[in-house]
């Protein structure tokens, strides 16, 4: 019998723009996350005629569903409680482009949206740093459940995406980047290297602070020389940029130097698959030209003309101090070594399960989370997380059981039982959720 | 109500119709010559041998005299100059002409960020100079940005007007829209058009007048709007003949309904869509042959398909060509249509279906004829011949409705695409409406059984399948768009539709009922100026933007439209509205029949 010839895989190329600058929604009407915001991006974008490049194909936002989130998030105490719907929003354009990206029919692409999403974490009990919910992490779960396997996130926010180390912590298959100016000096003040990822997932989170004052040529140094190589030994299928754009010498919020070109050199080196809009409030200085220069570098065409209005004021650190800077911190990063305590509980099933606490603080309501976590020691998959938690001003608790992707038999069973054992306890405050992303 | 003329020119038939409120007083159809669109109007015009020219109270024209003229690219040459800015740079944009281009920058503010260079203008004019330049000479002019500081474009005119005083020139602030490569395409085509579309509007006007009436003449546009017809421009009327389409399936179909319209020409196939009576506009502007243009448009597809479609079947595939030989063989042309597969299977109530065997079996692959058994009989043979006639019949209309569906389907692809910027649009989207497909054109009744077949939505025919364009046309309302960008820290305002610039008075915080009555004003003057009689203004959302300094909010950018709905003065009296319901296959298995459902009048 002959052998039929294999069809050639159809290789797209397409660079897919989901614009959804939500112009009916703020934080409040002097907040940094306001209407305005995407305003002088879309005067710039759509002037310049992008969307009539050859190469581009506009998308229509879409509405996640809260199946989705909770593949990657639990909304507490219910997501009723919340007011989700432009988050929701944001989280679904993504997920439109991350599709279309699966089925080949673009080759990359840009959600260009409002509102952000990555300090928005494993658990959510309101909004943090203007997110709630993390459009990032809810892609890369939602593809995950359709064949895309090992997926890296790299995050050029200059705040730390703590909210995507959060959900992605204990989880081996995905990497997690983040380049950041120094937490000592910024907001949420994590993302220092010696957080490298849960007791079953160590080395799969990196986190590069950086010198506030830094500008392309470091962070282009650091992407090369640290970023990259990490990316090539991990073999991503895909990769995700949670493409803040505050590092920008204008913002506001921030203190480093990257230029609208600079943006531009960085999307083309790393080459995402799919890059999600963060921050970034200098919205008439930074981002009508980040935007561009982003665009176009996914698009593959010329983003050499892209000029700020502005110049950069502040002195940038550069030369051998960028290289002294990022030798020591690797220096330092190979010293970590974490010793992970060790717990036997009542409802766990079985002893010895490793255990930390974390507590991350609620910016825009002013509270706190307590969690304690639970992980089962696993060799065979990510293992099973138990997650207990509790808002500080509301005393409301929850309970988070989660199998992890490409569970074992042994984390499944795990699972089951704790839950088994919360759903059980008769108090009225406990939200007991599961979630199966083993299936 | 009053009488009014509607008057159709498409690439086959130029087709009339004479309206009495909402009663049609009779129909007429004439051959289009091409090269001469203003004698097939006034041919069909003379055909109807209107007796009471006086009472006829409006005359609107749909045209694909520009069109054409774009399509054909008989336009005459135009010198265009650019001032690209930085940002991307023009190269990387696929540009259907050659330009000149100028230094000098604005940014998405307006800002002047590097100034225009003399020295450039008059090294311009030097290369004019030596250029074999044709007289008068046409210039457009576009700055990036320019639609909110036209300080370049008008600076350049000025001074090119003291070098070249015989010159025509377009600037591409009138065209007032956000985007430069589209808003110098529209500036370059409507300069090229004008005066194709001035000595046109020029002859109608006075041949019209010649003929006693006293009528007003309106010009279909591209939205599905009409204006006076000196009133509009060159490139607003192209696809006013998908509009006339449109409008004609409005007017004969329920106030709320849902539906894709398909109107099957001679050569091209219209294809557009109302929603719960709205039709449905392109969010971008129209495309026309290589030009991307800002025009405001339905949104339509033509499908270069029609029932005089030469057909080839050459290696047993069959292929539709995009143009047509002539008329049908069957009707006495050259080369085999759809339509003599119409004729062939009984569908059609005209044609030769002797001719159209004839045309059918010269087209037919010889191996699709079973050889009959050995000493068999001529009528064996004849009955052979018939049954792969038929099937080969069939599967050209199919090839005809496949082609015609699959554009359906884009179009409502398309619409699902529609990009939307406020949280309020993405939720109150629903796509579950029921549709329907409203099908018209001369060939509809014979096609529509075979739509039935294919389509997965019930198939409606048009109630005057044959004039519905002519129809659209003459009960078209007038409409028209205004949209508001004002910047009240700035102080200025924008009218986007004609580039009218302004000081804002009004407050500088929250000038919310502020805007929309300045607005409503803008309408009533753009109103007036045409000539037209306000009915309904339908204000469009608003947004307002606060603008912050240091914490405090300091203005607001506005921006809002308003418009005067698209639409029919009436919705028809008479003739029948016929759902195709059911199909069933006669015995012979070659002719279908179908059962009308009759649907009530005026309910």
């Amino acid at each position: 019998m002959r052998k039929k010839a294999k069809a050639p895989e159809k290789v797209p190329d397409k660079t897919g723009i989901l614009f959804f600058p939500a112009f009916d929604w703020s934080l409040g009407e002097t907040h940094p996350e306001r209407e305005e915001r995407l305003l002088y991006t879309q005067e710039q974008m759509f002037e310049e005629g992008v969307l009539d490049l050859p190469r581009v194909r506009q998308f229509a936002p879409a509405v996640c569903s809260l199946n989705a989130v909770a593949r990657a998030q639990a909304v507490l105490p219910e997501p009723g409680v919340h007011s989700l719907e432009a988050h929701l929003i944001a989280a679904g354009s993504a997920l439109v482009l991350g599709e279309a990206w699966r089925r080949k029919e673009i080759a990359n692409g840009f959600a260009l949206v409002r509102p952000p999403g990555h300090h928005a974490g494993a658990v959510v009990w309101g909004n943090r740093g203007f997110c709630t919910l993390n459009s990032e992490a809810i892609v890369a779960n939602d593809l995950r459940t359709r064949g895309v396997r090992r997926i890296a996130i790299v995050d050029t926010d200059v705040h730390h995406g703590d909210g995507t180390q959060d959900i992605f912590y204990h989880d081996p298959n995905v990497l997690f980047i983040s380049l950041h100016q120094d937490g000592r000096t910024i907001y949420p003040g994590s993302g220092g290297v010696e957080e490298q990822g849960g007791p079953n997932a160590w080395g799969s989170c990196v986190n590069i602070p950086l010198l506030p004052g830094m500008g392309d040529e470091g962070f282009l140094y650091a992407l090369e020389n640290i970023v990259l190589p990490k990316i090539a030994a991990f073999e991503p299928d895909m990769i995700i940029n949670a493409a803040g754009q505050d590092n920008h010498f204008t913002d506001p919020l921030a203190e480093m130097n990257v230029t609208a070109k600079g943006y531009g050199k960085i999307t083309e080196v790393l080459r995402p698959d799919l890059a999600v809009l963060e921050g970034g409030y200098s919205i008439q200085g930074a981002l009508p030209y980040v935007n561009m220069a982003i665009f176009l570098a996914l698009c593959g065409a010329d983003y050499s003309g892209v000029r700020e209005y502005y110049a950069p004021s502040c002195e940038e650190v550069k030369g051998a101090a960028v290289r002294e800077y990022f030798r020591d911190l690797e220096e330092a990063r190979k010293q970590v070594h974490h010793e992970w305590q060790r717990v036997t509980e009542s409802f766990l099933p079985s002893p010895n399960w490793f255990y930390r606490e974390v507590e991350f603080f609620y910016d825009t309501d002013d509270f706190m989370e307590k969690r304690r976590e639970y992980i089962r020691p696993c060799r065979d998959c990510g293992g099973t997380v138990l997650m207990m938690t509790r808002n500080s001003m509301t005393l409301e608790r929850g309970v988070i059981v989660r199998i992890p992707f490409g569970t074992c038999d042994a984390c499944r069973l795990a699972a089951e039982r704790i839950y088994d054992c919360f759903i059980d306890e008769d108090s009225p405050m406990n939200r007991v959720v599961l979630v199966d992303n083993g299936q | 109500m009053d009488k009014c003329i509607g008057l159709d020119v498409g690439g086959t038939f130029t087709d009339i119709a004479l309206v009495d409120g909402e009663m049609i007083e009779c129909t007429g159809k004439v051959r289009t010559q091409p090269d001469d669109i203003l004698g097939s109007v006034l041919n069909a015009l003379d055909s109807l041998a209107v007796k009471d020219v006086q009472n006829v109270k409006k005359i609107t024209v749909s045209t694909t005299l520009v069109t054409n003229a774009i399509m054909e690219e008989r336009l005459p040459r135009v010198e265009t100059i650019l001032f690209p800015g930085s940002g991307l740079l023009p190269e990387s944009l696929p540009w259907p002409f050659a330009f000149h281009r100028l230094s000098g920058e604005l940014d998405f503010r307006g800002r002047m960020v590097r100034d225009a260079d003399r020295r450039e203008w008059l090294a311009l004019v030097d290369t004019l100079r030596k250029l074999d330049l044709p007289d008068p000479l046409l210039f457009c002019v576009v700055g990036k940005f320019s639609h909110i500081n036209k300080v370049f474009e008008e600076n350049l005119t000025a001074f090119l007007r003291e070098e070249f005083p015989r010159a025509r020139f377009a600037l591409g602030h009138r065209w007032g829209q956000i985007n430069f490569f589209r808003r110098a395409q529209t500036s370059y085509l409507n300069l090229a058009a004008s005066s194709l579309y001035e000595n046109f509007v020029r002859g109608l006007q006075t041949a019209v007048r010649a003929r006693g009436y006293k009528a007003p003449v309106s010009v279909l546009k591209a939205n599905g709007g009409v204006l006076p017809i000196d009133k509009a421009s060159a490139v607003q009327t192209i696809y006013s003949g998908p509009a006339a389409s449109v409008l004609g399936a409005l007017a004969q179909t329920g106030h709320r309904d849902s539906f894709f319209v398909v109107d099957v020409g001679g050569t091209t196939t219209d294809i557009g869509a109302v929603l719960a009576g709205e039709p449905m506009l392109g969010s971008l502007g129209a495309c026309i042959g290589k030009y991307k243009t800002n025009v405001r448009s339905l949104a339509v597809r033509s499908v270069p398909v029609g029932s005089d479609s030469a057909v080839s079947a050459a290696g047993g595939r069959i292929k539709l060509a995009d143009y047509r030989s002539g008329p049908a063989f069957c009707l006495g042309g050259p080369a085999l249509t759809p339509t003599d597969a119409l004729c062939y299977l009984g569908l059609a109530d005209y044609g030769n279906r002797e001719r159209a065997r004839e045309a059918l079996l010269a087209a037919l692959p010889p191996e699709s004829v079973l050889p009959p058994k050995r000493r068999s009989s001529k009528a064996a043979l004849e009955m052979a011949e018939n049954a792969a006639l038929t099937t080969f019949a069939e599967r050209i209309i199919s090839v005809m409705t496949a082609k015609i569906s699959d554009a359906m389907g884009k179009l409502r692809r398309d619409w699902e695409d529609e990009p939307a910027y406020r949280v309020w649009d993405v939720l109150r989207q629903d796509s579950d409406r029921p549709f329907y497909m409203h099908l018209s054109g001369g060939s509809a009744p014979a096609l529509a059984t075979a739509f039935a077949k294919r389509m997965p939505l019930p198939v409606e025919l048009a109630k005057h399948a044959e004039s519905t364009n002519a129809l659209g046309t003459a009960l078209a309302r007038p409409s028209f768009t205004s949209t508001l960008h004002l910047d009240t820290r700035e102080g200025v305002y924008r009218i986007v539709e004609t580039g009218e610039t302004g000081p804002w008075r009004g407050r500088e915080r929250r000038p919310y009922d502020e805007a929309e009555v300045f607005l409503r004003g803008v309408m009533m003057k753009r109103a007036r100026e045409m000539g037209l009689t306000v009915q309904e203004i339908v204000q469009d959302d608003f947004s307002y933007f606060p603008q912050v300094e240091d914490n405090r909010t300091v203005g607001h950018i506005v921006r809002g439209s308003m418009h005067l709905p698209v639409g029919v003065m009436g919705k028809l009296k008479g003739g029948s509205r016929n759902r195709v319901r059911q199909l069933i296959v006669r015995n012979d298995k070659s002719v279908w029949r179908e059962i009308y459902e009759k649907k009530g009048e005026g309910s």
